[in-house]
């Protein structure tokens, strides 16, 4: 047993008294949690709450005001090169080369992973096929659908194998079939050891997918824990009656 | 009626004009609103002065335009005349001519002794206005036509140069060149587009799909599309000059503004809407890959058109004269259009009513033509109908070179992204082209001998390279976040990039120098060391340039880059340039090593600042002493020195320039350490520091009291150290003594090593100051600027033997170039020294013992 008080280097994500300001702007005060290895969490909250700037700060793309946020024991920001070998970023709306071919976005990222390029290719193609990926990897990335680039985007994050993915709103743009098909990939992963954070503001797919819930309001933890006990807590019949609750005002001190 | 019913064709243009002009209206407000936030309300809004200037820049090149086309008129009747034989003359040179005919017309021979004199003058005359003859071929050809044919092949300047009339324009030549130039105008003018923002990666219209969505009629959203730009372009505005110029030569100054108001305005709008509904076409028709790249060139078009009158009106003359014969197969081109333009009929007629009818025309047509072709362009709907672009094989056979995975990439773009061509070839060179054009005078040697002629590819290749560098991250556009998810991803990419770019401008340089060794075959040698020393200059250069990428913001907003900045990224240019120039080598080996080292200066601030790409508000200076530190302390300690020097000669004249020189080094450098120490204590870098080589833990901080007494207590604790400074100042002064014998050897420097010794021999005073300076000023001053500052950065940065070297070369070149080798090996010997025995004192010990040496041999 770890008492509270004491880090527990064994979590993946450790999120300490974490805010981030842009000048005069307050984006995110005083965030704190911890997402233990093998865990599925979703980052829920409103649009603007702050969970694309919170992914920012894990990748080491922006500096924490204060506080710490930490990857598998290593600071974010000073680590970042570090990092990235740990976490598989997908973000909200993926861009890619215009002129390169889905396999070739694929087989750069793995070479500046330093990926033996044949294998991990090897290792996608197989990914791809059940994506029903497959076939569209020879075309022009920019010419793909919404969904395509989100399918691309989830292969080139776990292209490396990353301990940790990091996924805003990774269904939005899915059809049903892939919808499903991610649920499986996520729960085969975690099953597999890797930790999963991913921001949406789809109530159905925290219930179906985590088990535990970090929410976020105006750039606050607002509630956490684990979705078995968050409703009951406050005495709200569900989950999304409980987020309404805590995030239709902005949160007080 | 419902309340419901959609706005007309009208009504819908009148609504989306005024959404653009409160667009813009709110853009500006935003803008003001960071300014303000950035400098607290103490900033100033430039931009009602910077539109102010555009539209004065604007009427310039549109009165330019005007002016070339009626000088390309002109020149083009000259042309025409003397095809014929003719010579365009004064009246009193024809009256000369006459009156000698009455007399001696028998004697062509006698004539022309009579008219000598009259000749010649009128040769003085002609010539300062010829670009292509001299005084004496003028006065050769007048010659020979007064002696061939008398004064019959004379006319005068009213008879052969009707200029902008009816009879003007009959003849082929000026009637060809003043079409050619209007419909390039007309040209430039369409494709203006929005003004010089060449952004490429704007690919489709991100609200047309949102504007489609309503139950307006096209024609009305795009010529509204087209419409907005013009009131927000000051390059449209100008337009009305250039015909009210035209029409105020052709007609008078009445019809010039009747001609500004009703036939440029017209011409004005129907030009800027062709234009954009070009580009919808190509937003709409076009393939995404194909898109960026038609786009690119019409702006491209439009960006040459905006200085190409300015370069007509400067050299339209020079190149009618040379070319005139070429233009002779205009003659069986009809070229009607500047006559129809101005109302000029085949008869010598001319009519303003015709012109206006004409203009209208023409207005009319364009416009007409502008919207038919963008809603025509929608007739596949907004997503298009393109076939679905495929890799064709696999590429990894295709591309062979650039193994590398980001090397790939970035050849995968150059030969892939058809805009690539027009961003990282055309623009550049244009751009680079233009400067070079503002230095004209200079390269007009270019032709005449091989060393101007790489001088000039060298510019050329630089600013090239100085353009490209900030527009590195505009082909990565919003891809950008999947480097950002790498390893060190935007670093080696940036890298990468510098790669591909210096291989680019060093085609175009390895062209220019091919031309010169088919020029200059005798000196194909020298132009390939131009050629190894380019090779080494551009990849500098390039990774220069990238230091200066900005990443435009969310909000579309780009940090502007310091000028500061800018021209440290030039720094090396000018010195290469001017050493090939003049031939002087050493000074172009100085030019490279300064930019190598410039380059190392700038990308480690440049690796403080690229965590915070997007992160401006974190950003931190990178931790003292940093290689530009180094770099600026040792430039002021020059410029300071020679200041002093100059001033301490003034005063005591020509004699004691030398010791005058020796005492502005000794202050300088003493000065300058002092304050270079201050600024970085300012700035947490304790003075101590900078005389250990790693950072001072407690038992070995010693405080600054003065030199000799530091370096007395590092004497008496580390007198090993001291010893092994000493024995290899012994060393090296040993090596200078041979070095300087072997030298005296070779007819080349023995002239200049024994004027040395005679000018030490006959001022006493000159051995004393020189000794002075380098044996207690200097060993001080240079081993706290060049090693403890310069060489600890430097070995941050590069590591190893390449630190070393480049320290030692950047040393060698203060010095004069006889002196590098031993200079350079000192500089090694000293780094080497600092670094192992972790002080700075041996490596004092090492200079003096070296100079003093130096001084008592010499």
């Amino acid at each position: 047993m770890q008492s509270k008080a004491l880090p527990m280097i064994d979590d993946i994500v450790v999120v300490d008294r974490a805010s981030k300001s842009f000048g005069p702007k307050t984006a995110l005060s005083d965030i704190s949690f911890r997402v233990p290895p093998g865990q599925i969490c979703g980052l829920l909250g409103p649009n603007g709450a702050g969970k694309t700037t919170l992914f920012r700060l894990l990748m080491g793309i922006l500096k924490a005001t204060s506080g710490t946020l930490q990857v598998a024991g290593l600071d974010a920001f000073e680590e970042r090169v570090e990092v990235k070998r740990v976490i598989g970023f997908l973000p909200d709306e993926p861009v890619f080369y215009s002129y390169l071919s889905g396999r070739e976005v694929l087989a750069l990222s793995a070479g500046m992973h330093g990926l033996d390029v044949q294998e991990a290719m090897a290792r996608v193609e197989t990914l791809a096929q059940r994506m029903r990926l497959a076939d569209d990897l020879d075309k022009y990335a920019e010419e793909y659908s919404r969904g395509m680039k989100k399918k691309l985007g989830l292969l080139l994050a776990m292209l490396h194998q990353p301990r940790l993915l990091v996924l805003d709103e990774p269904t939005n743009g899915l059809d049903v079939e892939s919808t499903r098909l991610f649920y499986d990939l996520v729960n085969e992963e975690a099953a597999a050891g890797t930790t999963v954070l991913f921001s949406t503001h789809l109530m159905d797919h925290v219930a179906r997918l985590c088990s535990h819930a970090v929410i976020v309001n105006s750039g606050r933890v607002v509630e956490q824990g684990a979705l078995a006990d968050l409703a009951e807590r406050h005495g709200e019949p569900d989950l999304e009656a409980l987020f309404l609750k805590l995030t239709s005002r902005p949160a007080k001190e | 009626m419902s309340a419901a019913s959609p706005p007309g064709t009208w009504g819908t243009v009148r609504l989306l004009l005024a959404s653009a002009r409160r667009r813009t209206e709110g853009r500006r407000q935003r803008q003001q609103q960071l300014l303000n936030q950035r400098s607290d309300g103490k900033g100033f809004d430039w931009s009602s002065i910077g539109t102010f200037i555009l539209v004065i820049v604007s009427l310039i090149i549109q009165g330019c335009a005007a002016g070339s086309i009626v000088m390309a008129v002109y020149a083009g009747q000259r042309a025409e005349a003397e095809l014929q034989g003719r010579m365009i003359v004064s009246t009193d040179f024809i009256e000369q001519v006459r009156a000698a005919e009455q007399i001696n017309y028998a004697a062509p021979q006698l004539r022309i002794e009579a008219l000598s004199e009259a000749i010649e003058n009128e040769a003085y005359e002609i010539a300062p206005a010829r670009s292509d003859l001299d005084r004496k071929e003028v006065a050769a050809r007048l010659r020979a036509i007064v002696a061939s044919s008398g004064s019959r092949n004379l006319v005068t300047k009213d008879d052969a140069q009707h200029g902008l009339k009816p009879a003007g324009l009959a003849a082929p030549i000026p009637a060809f060149l003043g079409s050619a130039l209007l419909l390039l105008w007309l040209i430039a003018l369409v494709c203006q587009g929005e003004g010089l923002e060449l952004d490429l990666t704007r690919r489709r219209h991100p609200m047309w799909e949102w504007l489609f969505s309503h139950p307006v009629r096209p024609r009305a959203v795009f010529l509204a599309e087209m419409i907005a730009p013009l009131a927000t372009n000051p390059a449209y505005w100008a337009v009305p000059l250039m015909v009210g110029g035209l029409f105020l030569v052709a007609y008078d100054p009445l019809y010039g503004l009747a001609a500004a108001a009703l036939i440029g305005v017209p011409i004005s709008v129907a030009a800027g809407c062709l234009g954009k509904s070009l580009e919808i076409g190509a937003m709409l028709r076009l393939p995404p890959r194909t898109r960026g790249g038609v786009i690119g060139i019409l702006s491209w078009l439009g960006f040459v058109g905006t200085f190409g009158p300015i370069v007509g009106l400067v050299m339209i003359n020079w190149l009618v004269a040379h070319f005139a014969s070429q233009f002779a197969f205009a003659a069986r081109l009809p070229a009607p259009l500047l006559g129809l333009f101005l109302g000029f009929d085949g008869a010598g007629g001319q009519s303003f009513v015709r012109a206006l009818a004409f203009g209208w025309l023409l207005a009319g047509g364009m416009l007409g033509f502008a919207v038919w072709f963008s809603v025509r362009s929608l007739r596949n709907g907004l997503a298009g109908a393109f076939a679905a672009e495929t890799v064709a094989t696999s590429p990894a056979q295709q591309v062979r070179f650039g193994r590398q995975p980001l090397y790939r990439k970035e050849v995968l773009w150059f030969l892939r992204d058809r805009s690539a061509i027009v961003q990282t070839i055309l623009i550049p060179l244009t751009i680079a082209a233009y400067d070079m054009f503002q230095m004209r005078g200079v390269l007009g040697y270019a032709a005449e001998s091989w060393n101007f002629l790489a001088g000039a590819a060298i510019v050329l290749g630089t600013y090239m390279l100085w353009v490209l560098g900030p527009k590195s991250l505009v082909s990565e556009g919003a891809a950008l976040w999947i480097a950002l998810t790498w390893p060190q991803g935007m670093e080696s990419m940036l890298k990468a990039k510098a790669w591909l770019w210096s291989l680019i401008a060093t085609l175009l340089v390895a062209v220019l120098l091919l031309l010169g060794c088919a020029l200059f075959p005798q000196d194909t040698w020298k132009i390939a060391l131009v050629g190894m020393g380019w090779y080494v200059f551009a990849r500098s250069m390039a990774e220069k340039a990238v230091t200066l990428v900005t990443v435009v913001s969310e909000s579309g907003e780009a940090q502007p880059v310091p000028a500061g900045r800018r021209w440290a990224a030039q720094l090396g240019m000018f010195t290469f340039a001017v050493g090939i120039c003049t031939q002087v080598w050493s000074l172009a080996i100085v030019g490279i090593v300064y930019s190598w080292v410039t380059a190392a200066a700038m990308w480690e601030n440049f690796r403080a600042r690229l965590p915070y790409l997007y992160d401006p508000w974190s950003e931190k200076l990178p931790p003292p002493p940093t290689l530009m530190h180094a770099m600026i302390a040792i430039s002021a300690m020059i410029e300071v020195s020679s200041i002093i020097a100059a001033l301490a000669a003034g005063f005591g004249g020509q004699a004691s320039v030398p010791v005058a020189m020796a005492i502005g080094y000794s202050a300088s450098a003493v000065l300058v350490s002092i304050v270079t120490a201050r600024i970085l204590e300012d700035r947490g870098m304790h003075p101590a520091a900078a005389w250990l080589w790693s950072p001072p833990s407690q038992h070995t901080v010693h405080m600054f009291v003065a030199p000799w007494e530091t370096l007395w207590r590092l004497f008496r604790d580390y007198g090993r150290a001291m010893a092994e400074g000493l024995a290899l100042g012994l060393l090296l002064g040993g090596f200078l003594w041979v070095y300087i014998h072997v030298l005296a050897m070779y007819p080349a420097f023995a002239p200049g090593i024994a004027a040395t010794h005679a000018q030490f021999a006959a001022n006493p005073a000159l051995r004393l100051s020189y000794g002075f300076i380098a044996i207690l000023c200097a060993p001080f001053a240079e081993e706290y600027l060049f090693r403890g500052l310069l060489y600890r950065a430097l070995d941050r940065q590069w590591g190893g033997w390449k630190a070393v070297f480049a320290a030692a070369a950047f040393f060698a070149i203060y010095h004069p170039p006889m002196a590098w080798l031993p200079v350079g090996l000192l500089g090694a010997l000293s780094c080497l020294l600092f670094k192992r025995t972790g002080r700075l004192a041996p490596s004092v010990v090492l200079h003096m013992t070296y100079n003093t040496v130096a001084v008592l041999t010499t």
